[in-house]
């Protein structure tokens, strides 16, 4: 990853809202946010 | 002190557009970020009329001497960004610059009116590096696009208008030429060159947009020539970006006709590199041979 304070976008995870940058709104995310094979169902 | 447009500037340092926020880097660095701000102007993402969620991952690649980014323009879109960014953006102890992009010379023209009598707003850089849907041709590869979106939104506004040039052009200077007759008050190159990575494993894209654009060192010889190319051909203002680590970068770009010089993936590595740059391009410009055309 690139920059690590918000700067280059380049770390973004796909989430129920959207993009969001792991360096600046995680590190650490609330998995029931994230669109995994969990939160999104079975066929994922 | 450097005049730019009119606008007096501490230095001839800035950003490129894209490469840093100045809101998120207030979140992690606090007000340190306003005390020791890097750049003498902030020139902003660009900002599109609808929101863009931008491309999906993988966005970046590192390549020998440099980064393939492709990002996709994320942005809250004019409403969100004229409500959240620009009262944050305005706090900022520098001249602010908006970078916009359209997808037509219509939404290009809404964003110059949007902009164009904010007080906050010191200039304003087009981004032309997308098509126009209504011609399919890529608006700042084709001299005779730029000029007709340049005679469409000059008379919009009376604020500078900085046009940033792609180098994903078979005649840049032909581009700028184009640019100036129609009424720019400047350009700004060069952005990012197409590139691309293979995943090693699967040998598809590594990026999910495919394609992106190469930034960094590895681009900078191909920056000075064209800026250099560039100031041979107009007489407005330039501001001159491509793979600038150093005074030493900055200097030559100075010398090749630049009036401004912008640093990107170099802030990548350190916030404050556009401060380190101004004051070693500061102590070096003294003692340098600087072509008296500029």
């Amino acid at each position: 990853m690139a920059c690590g304070y918000g700067a280059c976008f380049g770390c973004v995870v796909a989430t129920r809202d959207g993009y969001v940058r792991l360096c600046v709104d995680g590190p650490v995310l609330d998995a029931a946010r994230l669109q995994t094979a969990l939160t999104l169902g079975a066929g994922h | 002190l450097t005049t730019f447009c009119g606008i007096e500037l501490a230095h001839p340092i800035i950003n490129a557009s894209g490469t840093f926020d100045a809101i998120a880097g207030r979140r992690v660095f606090g007000d340190a970020l306003l005390a020791r701000f890097p750049f003498a102007a902030f020139v902003s993402k660009t900002v599109t009329l609808a929101p863009r969620q931008g491309n999906p991952p993988p966005r970046l690649w590192e390549v020998p001497a440099g980064l393939i980014n492709s990002i996709g323009l994320p942005n809250k879109g004019l409403d969100g960004y004229l409500a959240h960014d620009l009262p944050e953006l305005a706090e900022l102890p520098v001249p602010l610059i908006v970078n916009v992009m359209g997808f037509s010379r219509d939404e290009v023209a809404a964003l110059v009116r949007a902009f164009g009598d904010r007080d906050e707003v010191a200039a304003l850089e087009l981004n032309v590096s997308c098509p126009n849907v209504e011609t399919g041709l890529l608006i700042g590869a084709d001299p005779g696009e730029v000029g007709q979106l340049l005679r469409a939104v000059r008379p919009l506004t009376g604020k500078p208008l900085i046009v940033k040039l792609t180098p994903n052009a078979s005649d840049v200077p032909a581009v700028a030429r184009a640019a100036e007759e129609a009424g720019a008050s400047a350009l700004s190159l060069i952005n990012t060159i197409r590139g691309m990575a293979l995943d090693p494993r699967t040998g598809g894209p590594w990026l999910g947009g495919v394609t992106g654009g190469v930034s960094g060192p590895a681009v900078r010889a191909i920056a000075l020539a064209q800026v250099h190319a560039v100031c041979e051909t107009v007489a407005i203002p330039v501001i001159a970006m491509g793979g600038v680590q150093s005074g030493r970068d900055a200097l030559d770009l100075r010398r090749a006709g630049a009036t401004l010089v912008a640093v990107g993936t170099e802030s990548f590595r350190d916030p404050l590199a556009g401060a380190r740059i101004a004051a070693e391009l500061a102590a070096l410009e003294p003692i340098a041979a600087i072509p008296v055309n500029r």
